[in-house]
């Protein structure tokens, strides 16, 4: 069985979590709310059958929040991971004169890197824009608008 | 064939997201004209423009905002204690987040006093273009629509802004005539990581900035408002006389006389053609009830300002809608309310202020849309 500290070590998920939590730190719900779009073909059809209305739809539409780039990115999140993992076990048994503090904390650290990338992916394609600071006057412009999170409510 | 590469919605919302600004267009009653004539130098192939409005009451929630900022205030102006024990300026007082307080207070009071409306500004746009016309997916569109005229409507605090989306769900919300009613969230937020709200909250006097008819010189310059068979003699005999010398109610053409009869009907403005909901209305879940207007009525002269102050008595407690269309060159307006006795009253209500005007029913996807979208009824 797997030590719960190797899985830290040797596994992007927990500082994943450490990035959400930073990172959207104003608005921890969002994984629950998220905020993009769904602006592919199939949705298209969805729409027009919701209105009972037919169209001829192009066969490929701008597509957001793809699943085939979801599991691409998952994929190569896997592999640096994989990388990371055996380029660490391999480095620390030739550096035995580290101390064991950073014999454990510099894998950690490196696992940052894949889970920053797939972080970014999800930010951008599935949890939306991150919120912005308190007590700012102005606010970045343009943005994904908040009407979004208000589509079919009463659906 | 739908092009979704060429087909945008949008929603206007503050830019900044000060939920208690109030934005204004100057000069009044040109708003909705002006508009028209942004829509025809752009010149879409469609363009469908909502503004869904409510009587609501958001009191108890600005005054919460109040107390908050009021706090902040009261916060920053006490000194904080350094290491030494010595009290020292609290970094606060340097921020414009503070030295704004008074004003956005004064907005809140303000909104607390009049009648509260609700306004959600929301639409779609297909671009014209040789790609769409020849329906080969052109790339996708990155900037922005832009209207001067929405970015032009600003108070001390914020201004307008168009937020654009490619997600066809929107199209729901268009045709079902739904807008965003409840905007606790933005209130709770908003000293936070706040966001703008979807609706915009209004006093009932600001309503009649955004939702009138067409008045005013600028209305020799649309050629879009123009009926399909246009005729010269009919024009000048219908329209160009409305209006003309000191006030609407002069001359004599038939519009100035019936609305002296329609203005007698309702001799006091606080004899409100609103038709009283049976149960509370939170948003329409059912139909909305629309017409169009069958010719636009080209008034030269703008409303004097008891006739104009009168369009604060615009919203109900249901949703009411005011929608400009543009299709191929040509504008269409409707109104829509989301119970029928009640969009019996709006129609009285504007023929009382701008006099008479005919109306004819149109179904939630207008003709002219089904032809935009190339639709066909499934069933």
């Amino acid at each position: 069985m797997l030590e719960p500290i190797l899985i830290v070590m040797y596994s992007p998920i927990l500082q994943f979590f450490i990035i959400y939590l930073a990172a959207y730190r104003q608005e921890l719900s969002r994984f629950l709310m998220p905020f993009h779009e769904h602006a592919s073909t199939n949705e298209w059809r969805k729409v027009l059958k919701a209105l009972g209305v037919e169209a001829i739809l192009p066969e490929k539409g701008p597509e957001y929040g793809c699943d085939k780039r979801l599991i691409l990115t998952f994929a190569i999140t896997v592999i640096l991971s994989v990388t990371i993992t055996l380029t660490m076990v391999f480095a620390l048994q030739k550096a035995l004169q580290l101390p064991p503090l950073f014999r454990v904390a510099l894998p950690i650290l490196f696992q940052f890197i894949p889970a920053s990338y797939f972080f970014a992916f999800i930010c951008k394609w599935y949890l939306g824009p991150l919120p912005n600071q308190p007590k700012r006057m102005l606010l970045s412009y343009p943005r994904l608008g908040s009407r979004i999170r208000h589509l079919m409510e009463d659906d | 064939m739908i092009d979704p590469y060429h087909t945008l919605f949008f929603n206007v919302a503050l830019k900044n997201g000060h939920i208690m600004s109030r934005p204004r267009y100057e000069p009044e009653q040109e708003f909705i004209g002006n508009l028209t004539h942004e829509l025809e130098q752009k010149d879409p192939d469609f363009a469908w423009i909502q503004f869904i409005f409510q009587q609501v009451d958001y009191s108890r929630q600005l005054m919460m905002l109040k107390n908050e900022l009021l706090s902040y205030k009261k916060f920053a102006e006490m000194p904080e204690v350094n290491g030494q024990g010595e009290p020292r300026r609290r970094k606060e007082l340097d921020s414009e987040w503070y030295r704004t307080v008074e004003l956005r207070c004064k907005k809140i009071d303000e909104l607390m006093s009049s009648h509260q409306v609700l306004l959600g500004i929301q639409g779609m746009w297909v671009e014209k273009g040789e790609e769409a016309t020849q329906g080969i997916p052109g790339p996708l569109r990155s900037a922005p629509i832009e209207f001067s005229i929405f970015e032009s409507c600003r108070d001390e605090l914020d201004s307008l802004a168009i937020f654009t989306y490619r997600d066809p769900r929107v199209l729901l919300e268009l045709v079902h005539r739904r807008f965003v009613t409840d905007i606790s969230w933005y209130f709770r937020k908003y000293s936070g990581s706040r966001m703008e709200s979807p609706s915009l909250i209004l006093s009932a006097e600001d309503l009649g900035n955004y939702v009138h008819l067409l008045v005013g010189n600028i209305t020799d310059h649309l050629a879009s408002l123009l009926p399909p068979s246009f005729d010269e003699e009919e024009h000048n005999k219908e329209f160009t006389t409305f209006g003309v010398g000191s006030g609407l109610n002069s001359g004599d053409s038939p519009y100035a006389t019936r609305r002296k009869e329609n203005q007698s009907s309702i001799p006091d403005p606080l004899l409100l053609p609103v038709v009283e909901p049976q149960v509370e209305i939170k948003t329409s879940k059912g139909n909305f009830y629309l017409s169009r207007m069958k010719t636009i009525p080209q008034i030269h002269q703008k409303l004097d300002t008891e006739a104009f102050s009168r369009l604060k008595h615009l919203p109900s407690p249901y949703p009411r809608s005011f929608e400009l269309l543009y299709n191929k060159g040509r504008t269409s307006l409707l109104i829509g309310s989301a119970d029928e006795r009640d969009l019996e009253a709006y129609k009285r209500f504007l023929v009382s202020i701008y006099g008479g005007f005919e109306f004819v029913e149109e179904s939630e996807i207008s003709s002219c849309m089904r032809i935009i979208l190339r639709l066909e009824q499934s069933s």
